[in-house]
């Protein structure tokens, strides 16, 4: 995470406590890369990811006088945003029902052809609705964590601020979160033939 | 070096476990287009449209309600005012000047403040073998 100077932001943050709205435009338009990227990569939706931002910058604004400096101001917005994000997904999850089941037998071969069949290589197909339905089968918070580890690239220590858990909880929750990708996929992991 | 056969067969596993992930990744994980300059400052605009002045601080009624020794220092001054009822009037009668003097420290006083005592007026009387 290339987050912006954490010693701007405490001054910004003092600022816009003194009711200075115009810090408060610096802090969004310092942080609207990385919070525009986790949404996005959590919602799939440009839409949707924009509005989550704004809601997220706006939890922050009026939580901004409990923001007591233990983290910086950048991991306690991304906490913000992923709980925003996370309560999304939640919603969605409660009114959709793409069964993985059913996403398999509607789009198995698809499934199969979004696998390169190298580590880094790249896929046969491209297709960004189908990623989104596929990741849509995980649960939201194993979505959240592979989301922070391999889109964001946020490190362990990183992971632990933006989870608010301890270093072990956020090891075992990302193991979990990857056996339960990997035990979903295992069919189309033998059909590439990297065992 | 020479590895056991255990650890071979370990580090193979973990290897292949790696390989499997970084699949996955590559499949599924990909960092989306960061926004243009244009892109944020519009998003800035529409955030500020929505922010309303921050609150004018008050008096924090609802962190003192919420503080946990707020319930032990109710239930105890609760416990005072009811013993404080419910016990038997400690004061009542003389006023406190004249129970100080009961204590005895001036008994000539004592005698001027309160009512003659009957005992006292028996001695008085004179006795049989006066008369």
């Amino acid at each position: 995470m290339n987050a912006p100077d954490p010693k701007l932001d405490a001054e910004l943050v003092a600022r816009v406590l003194d009711d200075d709205q115009d810090a408060f435009a610096d802090l969004v338009r310092r942080h609207h890369p990385a919070i525009h990227g986790l949404c996005l990569s959590m919602l799939g939706s440009a839409v949707e990811a924009d509005d989550a931002a704004q809601d997220a910058f706006l939890k922050a604004y009026r939580s901004l006088s409990r923001f007591r400096g233990e983290s910086t101001f950048g991991s306690w917005l991304y906490r913000v945003a992923a709980n925003v994000c996370l309560d999304r997904l939640r919603r969605r999850k409660r009114e959709k029902t793409d069964s993985w089941e059913g996403l398999v037998e509607e789009r198995g071969d698809d499934i199969e052809r979004l696998m390169p069949s190298t580590p880094d290589g790249s896929a046969a197909l491209e297709d960004k609705d189908l990623v989104d339905r596929v990741l849509g089968c995980l649960s939201p918070e194993h979505r959240l964590i592979l989301t922070l580890r391999e889109v964001q690239g946020l490190d362990y220590r990183e992971l632990t601020q933006t989870l608010d858990c301890s270093l072990d909880a956020v090891k075992s929750r990302l193991k979990r979160a990857r056996q339960s990708f990997e035990e979903q996929l295992r069919h189309f992991l033998k059909a590439g033939g990297v065992q | 070096m020479t590895e056991g056969p255990m650890n071979d067969n370990g580090w193979h596993e973990a290897v292949a476990a790696h390989r499997r992930w970084r699949r996955i990744a590559a499949a599924f994980f990909h960092a989306p287009q960061p926004p243009s300059s244009s892109q944020t400052e519009a998003f800035v605009r529409r955030v500020m449209a929505r922010v309303e002045p921050q609150p004018a601080a008050v008096f924090p009624w609802q962190a003192l309600l919420g503080a946990r020794w707020l319930v032990p220092a109710l239930s105890l001054s609760l416990a005072m005012l009811l013993f404080k009822v419910m016990s038997p009037g400690l004061e009542a009668g003389a006023p406190l000047d004249t129970l100080l003097l009961l204590e005895g420290s001036d008994r000539g006083m004592a005698e001027m403040v309160l009512p003659p005592d009957p005992a006292a007026r028996e001695t008085f009387m004179p006795s049989a073998d006066d008369r």
